[in-house]
């Protein structure tokens, strides 16, 4: 369970995100959608302590500051966005390194037969296991966040942060991802926390959302009560509603 | 792999055997043999083994030899870590001033003629020692209260200015005191022509201990290497990891350049070969960097003072002949 | 990028640095030809051709010309010079030039010098010193110089550091290093020369060829010749010489053979070389540091050479060996006694 409470956290003096609080209980999931900017992922960085923040974060209870670094991230692990490589490390080699906190005993950290296990599991998961032993530098992009989903299943967290992860699949895995992170939230004590630019994925993917805008929330609660074509207006700065509305109807019209 | 790292070690293996059995004098191979066999279990040799070959293999190449393998293996992990750490393919320990300390450090044993009590002739390598890596902790410790997420724009930066500004000290102490700069200036080159057993078992154990300690953060160099936030999401202390790894490349190039002068270039080349080879893992990279420096050192070492015969060349310039061309080779190969 | 502009630059660096190692500064020797007289820039050209032929005969050195007065149209480099009318003031750079003047009596003429001649005896000891290597043009100016001599080490850089003097009208004269004994003595011949007086080094030049014939004398006889070796600096980079050098030709007139003889001019020498030769004498001329004897000794495997079993590493005058001018005789004697107590 992760709970925030007045959280404000930025870069240095700027404050990007600004008094935020939240709950999201065991097997729920919560998206966060706005426009670019509004401090999304700001937000995640500081909920997984990579920033220093105001507030309070809590995992089940107990505050992230008082926990050490190691162990908040053996529950929370962040999905990210790709990054410049320069490293050519194989596909396994990189979802291993998802178990780095699992393997702290003996001196070299070796991984174990379960290590071993897990790191395939995941890897299979993402459908990724005929290209194991390929450099990552040499995949396309939509197969090199599938290795990061990988790598984050690895890390076996109870809450997975997601930073906008749909950037570079198709809509086949695109819709894959978030059907696999339902069904994964389902499990034990998972939440998926997901910023995600596509509206309709985020409400797919969660009943409850976060609507940001310039550090705040604007509003909050079950999409179904919230998202309206003037909040959507407001926030975006542009009719939203009416061009999906639009883009829809042509949809279903040419489908007949 | 494993075929791999067989046939690095077996070249290692030849590298010094040749190294030891060339130089400005030709000794048989039999000869050397027995020379090293004689010396290692204490037996005697005939009357026709002269006392200056024997000096030349057993004082002379054999210690110079193995003094420039584990110099050649110390800076090479050094640059191998500090490439990684600071993620860009060019970083070295020089860049953050750790010759530039060394040299001032020197600079001043040599221009007092300091000779500190107990060490006495070690005064020169200690004072480089210390010198270049108090440099390389003012410009860490700088970096880090700059930048309180201790980036690696930061700790480059802060440490070239820190190592332009000691450079320009070491300059201007040339300049006052030419006679004395000379010695300085023959010392920056590099060079293995006086290295003795004492000075190796010096390096030695300097050497395990650095390279260990970098080795048993390989992991953690592999996941730096996606960047602070990634690493860090994964659960790496990153800021005291970094600390802990840039400071044993420090120390670790800080010993072998006090005792052998600057030595360039090795560190960019050797680690970008052993990728090229080995891949990005650490686990090899490491030890192979170790291993593959080591032996590129020892051949430049025995060019040096076998290209002219009974002359030597500064192993500084050959390293830069050699190692200039073929990094050039490498980087922009792999830009394909 | 930057960083590989950057490393660049340090390979060109390494590799010029290379190439300093071997300050060969060579220029053609100066013709000196034998029976030309001089003009009347030097008004006593006519006296010195009667005089010489009588010092000719005595003078066996002067590789066998006639010793007259120096070409001086031209520098010992070969350069063009055009000599004042009067040389009242002098500025000497390097020591071996200061030496020279000092020995030929003219002393008092020498208005300035660079630093390294602070050790020179007889030299004015409140004239100001400069950098030869970075001189100080206005203050050298102000003294009014009518004539600068330069040595050879001032060009390794390539650059003509005096030129901004030529160009206010001083004559600059560049006598390079000699390599030869009989360089040296031309360079004396010559200096005087242009100081107006050649017969002044005359008594200079017979003295040094007494000196020197007195030590060959006893070196022809030597059948069981020494070898030697002799640095100039120490470990690591020890420098020492082959053949072509001054004290090359020194080590065989004592009867002796420099183990790198084979070698030409200035080397660093390697270790191994040294020691494979086996030298039963080591020379050395290294007075920065504190006790060069003892460094020598004391270098790893170095205690299997013949000459640091037998105790015999000596210290010879740096001044006196560094310097190509008259005083090389000093050095020959240190030398010789070095390497042939008995003997000489």
């Amino acid at each position: 369970m992760l709970k925030l409470t007045n959280v404000t956290t930025g870069y240095g003096k700027l404050e990007i995100v600004k008094n935020i609080s939240f709950q999201v209980n065991n097997n729920d999931n919560l998206c966060i959608i706005g426009p670019n900017g509004c401090g999304k992922t700001t937000l995640l960085k500081a909920i997984a302590k990579v920033l220093p923040f105001q507030g309070k974060v809590e995992i089940d209870g107990t505050s992230v500051t008082s926990m050490k670094h190691g162990e908040v991230s053996r529950k929370i692990a962040i999905m990210s966005q790709t990054s410049s490589l320069y490293f050519p490390y194989s596909v396994y080699d990189t979802v291993m390194m998802g178990r780095y906190l699992h393997m702290q005993g003996e001196f070299f950290k070796t991984p174990s037969k379960a290590d071993k296990e897990i790191v395939m599991k995941c890897i299979e998961a993402v459908a990724l296991k005929d290209v194991k032993d390929k450099e990552i530098t040499k995949l396309s992009g939509g197969q090199l966040q599938r290795v990061y989903l990988a790598r984050t299943l690895a890390q076996e967290p109870e809450i997975i942060l997601l930073d906008e992860p749909t950037n570079h699949l198709d809509l086949k895995f695109q819709i894959e991802l978030i059907e696999y992170l339902r069904e994964w939230s389902k499990e034990d004590s998972h939440s998926v926390i997901g910023v995600l630019h596509d509206i309709n994925l985020a409400m797919r993917l969660s009943e409850n959302l976060m609507v940001m805008k310039d550090g705040k929330a604007v509003a909050e609660g079950k999409a179904g009560d919230i998202v309206t074509g003037s909040l959507l207006q407001k926030v975006y700065d542009i009719d939203v509603a009416g061009y999906f509305r639009g883009a829809l109807k042509r949809w279903n019209g040419g489908c007949e | 792999m494993k075929r791999k790292i067989t046939i690095s070690i077996i070249i290692s293996i030849l590298a010094l055997l040749f190294a030891v059995a060339l130089g400005s004098v030709y000794i048989s191979p039999m000869d050397i043999l027995r020379i090293i066999g004689s010396k290692l279990f204490k037996s005697q040799l005939p009357e026709a083994f002269s006392d200056t070959n024997i000096s030349i293999i057993w004082n002379l190449r054999l210690p110079r030899t193995l003094v420039a393998f584990v110099v050649g293996g110390m800076i090479s992990v050094s640059g191998a870590v500090m490439q990684s750490v600071l993620k860009n393919p060019l970083a070295s320990s020089y860049t953050l001033g750790v010759s530039a300390g060394a040299s001032l450090g020197a600079g001043f044993a040599i221009l007092f003629g300091f000779s500190l009590p107990l060490i006495g002739g070690f005064s020169l390598p200690v004072m480089g020692f210390i010198f270049g890596l108090g440099t390389i902790l003012l410009g860490i410790s700088f970096a880090g209260r700059l930048d309180k997420g201790f980036e690696n724009n930061t700790i480059i930066l802060t440490g070239m200015v820190i190592s332009l500004f000691v450079n320009a000290m070491v300059t201007l102490m040339s300049a006052i005191e030419r006679e004395h700069m000379q010695r300085l200036i023959y010392w920056q080159m590099g060079s293995f022509s006086a290295q003795d057993w004492k000075n190796l078992f010096i390096l030695l154990p300097i050497a395990a201990v650095g390279i260990l300690l970098v080795f048993h953060y390989n992991r953690e160099l592999d996941m730096l290497t996606f960047g602070e936030e990634q690493a860090k999401t994964m659960g790496v202390n990153t800021k005291l990891v970094k600390w802990i790894l840039l400071i044993a490349a420090a120390a670790l190039t800080g010993s072998a350049i006090s005792f052998a002068g600057v030595i360039g270039f090795v560190d960019l080349v050797a680690p970008h070969v052993v990728r090229k080879i080995f891949g990005s893992s650490h686990r090899y990279v490491i030890p192979m960097s170790a291993l593959l420096g080591g032996v590129f050192m020892v051949i430049c070492d025995l060019v040096s003072r076998t290209v002219i015969p009974n002359q030597e060349i500064p192993v500084g310039a050959v390293t830069a002949l050699i190692g200039a061309p073929f990094f050039a080779y490498i980087f922009f190969s792999k830009r394909e | 990028m930057k960083k590989i502009i950057v490393r660049f630059l340090l390979v060109v660096l390494l590799i010029a640095c290379t190439g300093c190692g071997s300050n060969d500064v060579k220029a053609p020797e100066a013709d000196v030809k034998p029976d030309e007289t001089q003009e009347a820039d030097s008004d006593t050209a006519e006296d010195t051709t009667d005089g010489l032929t009588d010092d000719a005969a005595n003078d066996e050195m002067a590789s066998g010309e006639n010793t007259v007065a120096a070409d001086l149209t031209t520098d010992r480099q070969g350069n063009e010079i055009t000599l004042p009318e009067q040389i009242e003031r002098v500025m000497v750079a390097g020591p071996s030039n200061a030496e020279i003047l000092v020995g030929l009596g003219y002393a008092d003429k020498i208005a300035a010098a660079d630093v390294y001649s602070g050790n020179v005896e007889g030299l004015n000891s409140d004239i100001p010193m400069f950098d030869m290597t970075a001189p100080d043009v206005e203050k050298i100016l102000q003294l009014e110089p009518d004539v600068i001599f330069v040595t050879g080490m001032v060009q390794a850089t390539g650059e003509d550091l005096y030129k901004p003097f030529k160009d206010a009208g001083v004559c600059v004269i560049y006598i390079p290093s000699s390599n030869s004994i009989a360089s040296i003595e031309e360079d004396i011949r010559y200096i005087a020369s242009v100081m107006g007086d050649v017969s002044k080094s005359d008594a200079i030049i017979q003295e040094m060829s007494e000196e020197i014939n007195a030590i060959k004398a006893v070196g022809e006889t030597i059948t069981d010749k020494k070898k030697v070796y002799f640095e100039i600096a120490a470990a690591p980079n020890m420098y020492s010489f082959g053949d072509g050098v001054f004290l090359n030709e020194m080590i065989e007139i004592i009867g002796a053979e420099n183990i790198l003889k084979s070698e030409e001019k200035w080397i660093t020498a390697a270790d191994e070389a040294v020691v494979a030769g086996n030298p039963d004498v080591i020379l050395t001329s290294v007075n920065y540091i504190d006790n060069p004897v003892d460094e020598i000794k004391g270098r790893a495997g170095w205690d299997a050479i013949t000459a640091v079993k037998d105790d015999a590493v000596y210290y010879i005058d740096t001044d006196a060996s560094n310097n190509p001018s008259q005083n090389i005789v000093k050095a020959l004697k240190e030398m010789a006694k070095a390497i042939y107590p008995d003997k000489y």
